[in-house]
């Protein structure tokens, strides 16, 4: 086991557009036995950086080190790290055991005791009943534990997922999920993860790493990341129903009241900021809402447009002068039905440069007493 | 009760209708296109006087196995078949070899002028056997390959070659790059992914190929015909041609060679028949 790190790391593509750079001047490490994910739309450049990492790409700058030792040039064969990928790669002419105890092979070892190591393997990710299968008579979310399988087999440095759970069912996805971290507890890896689904990376990292057009845009653990953004990027990325986002001006220095642009309605965001723009976003997510029925509003609200059931919960997406404003709330708390006029009240919101995109500051919790849980 | 509007036929007559009209259609062609085979085996087993009087009932009347006989034991019919047989197999091993390792190469490796060298190999497809065997045979004879099996294997060899390296090309497409990359990350070289994992994922299209090789190299006639002149090096489409003496063809003892030349590209495909329709899948 060991830790990566990642220095100035640049990937650029000559296409016939011209070049492209991928990968723009990336520095991080992650430490020895985390699990980090990278996330980030399709595009940004989080694959790139994987494939940099396992030697499938050669950075045109820049320097990776695993541990003490630098492996910028050297060719994957030789870094000893486990790649997971996209569409599992499981070779369909060769079967579980096979597929499991490939890596043995290619160091020489003989077939009776790549089965024993294969069934050993096995048994710890609970396919011990399928050695003698081939791929293609699995389902999949077997194959995805066969893959796995074959990566733990020879003890990495690292392992590195690309996306590996995008082609599975939700259900499968979660059991997938709690089902690796329970194999990284077991072999105690340091563990990159790949993937565009914010909840993914949410529930799986111990720290991750938010990446757009090439760059990072915040490195830090879920719950920082959440409640904490570096910018508006980060705070419209993570979080499901999406942040709401309202363009504002200050009422006060601080930024401790604002006015919502296009209207007249003020509101108490509880900040104190050492100095404010003139042109700022004001950011409230869905859930630090609450909503009141009434029949005139005169503050920020307007009309129930559509209501979303989710279990006890429920989304409104409120119709308002300045666009549609999201909003989750409890299902017997406030009871509310599509057509009806609501006001919102703004528990927690944060103010970002409107011009930069950068986060001025954040409110202080209102209402300590609402748990705050970190749902998707 | 709802009305049944207008005359129609049910689902169970259309369906009848339809298998009916199939095999029909089915047979008919089959005939037409078995016709000509039919009556090579007809012809190696009747009399050369019936057979040239076209009277079928001369011709049934005249059954002998005595064409057939002459060929085995009276010519140099064995030798010829040897001949046929070792220049098929060497143009299937070098077509099969050449193409799979042409078809990695071109999927895989990335070099300059890669568009322009996989359209100059179906250009090489269009120039016909007879106009390339001119040059060849003087090339042939500069390099001492005249009245040689492997100048024959060689110069047959250049008419499968461009489809092979094209199929294999397509099929080693199919093959993602991530399977390979895969064995790379487990500490195997591209030694390693190309033999454990692109190689069997596209055997159906090397034997494909390799069908495609030996009917090719099987049927051949114009490279025998302009590089063996020697009568003991001959392949069965040259050789067939012995059995025609001055102004006269014993054509039952044509016949009864032409159906032995028949039988093994008949097993062949036969047996294989799945593989070289996945072969002309991907190539489609």
């Amino acid at each position: 086991m060991t830790d990566i790190k990642v220095d100035t790391l640049r990937k650029e593509f000559s296409s016939d557009a011209g070049k492209i750079v991928a990968v723009d001047d990336v520095s991080f490490t992650v430490d020895d036995g985390e699990f980090v994910c990278i996330v980030g739309p399709s595009g940004c450049g989080k694959t790139t950086l994987l494939r940099c990492i396992a030697g499938l790409e050669r950075p045109t700058s820049g320097q990776i080190k695993l541990g003490t030792e630098e492996v910028t040039d050297v060719p994957p064969q030789n870094r000893n790290l486990a790649f997971v990928f996209q569409d599992i790669t499981l070779y369909p002419h060769m079967k579980v055991w096979e597929n499991i105890s490939y890596p043995l092979k290619l160091d020489g070892i003989g077939p009776d005791d790549r089965y024993e190591k294969a069934q050993e393997v096995a048994d710890t990710i609970q396919i011990g009943e399928l050695l003698d299968k081939y791929p293609g008579e699995l389902s999949g979310g077997q194959q995805q534990r066969v893959a796995i399988g074959r990566s733990i087999i020879r003890s990495p440095r690292a392992y590195l997922l690309d996306e590996p759970m995008s082609d599975l069912d939700a259900k499968l996805k979660k059991e997938m999920r709690v089902e690796l971290q329970r194999i990284q507890q077991q072999v105690g890896g340091t563990m990159v993860y790949v993937t565009h689904d914010q909840e993914e990376a949410m529930t799986l990292s111990d720290r991750m790493l938010v990446m757009d057009d090439g760059n990072i845009q915040q490195f830090g653990s879920p719950q920082k990341v959440y409640h904490e953004p570096n910018n508006l990027f980060v705070a419209r990325f993570i979080g499901s129903p999406e942040i709401n986002l309202l363009a504002a001006s200050p009422v006060s220095d601080t930024g401790e009241t604002v006015s919502v642009e296009d209207t007249d309605w003020t509101v108490d965001t509880g900040i104190q900021a050492s100095s404010v723009p003139g042109r700022v976003t004001l950011g409230f997510r869905p859930r630090h809402t609450t909503v009141a029925r009434t029949t005139n509003p005169d503050g920020l609200g307007g009309e129930v447009a559509l209501v979303e059931s989710v279990g006890d919960e429920n989304i409104l997406y409120v119709d308002t002068k300045v666009g549609e404003v999201r909003v989750v709330v409890d299902i017997e708390e406030y009871p509310v039905s599509e057509g009806d006029s609501v006001e919102i009240g703004v528990e927690r919101s944060y103010l970002f440069d409107r011009d930069t995109g950068d986060t001025i500051a954040k409110s202080t919790e209102h209402q300590p007493d609402r748990e705050d849980t970190v749902e998707t | 009760m709802t009305q049944v509007v207008g005359n129609y036929i049910s689902y169970g007559q259309a369906a009848r209708i339809k298998s009916v009209s199939y095999q029909i259609v089915v047979w008919a062609t089959l005939l037409v296109l078995m016709f000509p085979i039919i009556w090579v085996i007809v012809g190696a087993f009747s009399g050369l006087d019936a057979l040239l009087s076209g009277s079928l009932s001369a011709i049934f009347a005249s059954v002998t196995i005595e064409p057939v006989r002459q060929v085995f034991f009276a010519s140099n019919f064995f030798v010829y078949y040897r001949n046929s047989i070792v220049v098929a197999a060497g143009v299937v091993i070098f077509t099969v070899t050449a193409s799979t390792l042409a078809g990695y190469g071109l999927t895989r490796v990335q070099f300059r002028g890669k568009k322009w060298f996989a359209r100059l190999i179906l250009f090489g497809y269009m120039f016909p056997p007879l106009l390339l065997s001119i040059p060849m045979y003087q090339i042939w004879r500069q390099l001492g390959l005249l009245n040689s099996h492997l100048g024959l294997i060689l110069a047959e060899s250049s008419v499968p070659l461009p489809f092979g390296i094209w199929t294999m090309w397509l099929f080693f497409q199919t093959v993602p790059l991530d399977y390979e990359e895969s064995v790379w990350m487990a500490g195997g070289s591209r030694w390693h992914s190309f033999k454990d994992i692109a190689l069997p994922q596209a055997a159906p299209g090397m034997i494909a190929v390799g069908i495609f090789a030996f009917q090719s190299s099987w049927n051949n006639y114009t490279y025998p015909k302009v590089l063996i002149a020697e009568d003991s090096l001959r392949p069965l489409t040259t050789g067939i041609t012995q059995y025609a003496v001055q102004n006269y063809v014993f054509w039952n003892q044509v016949m009864a060679v032409v159906f032995t030349i028949i039988i093994p590209a008949f097993l062949l495909v036969y047996f294989l028949q799945k593989y070289l329709l996945e072969g002309y899948k991907a190539t489609a």
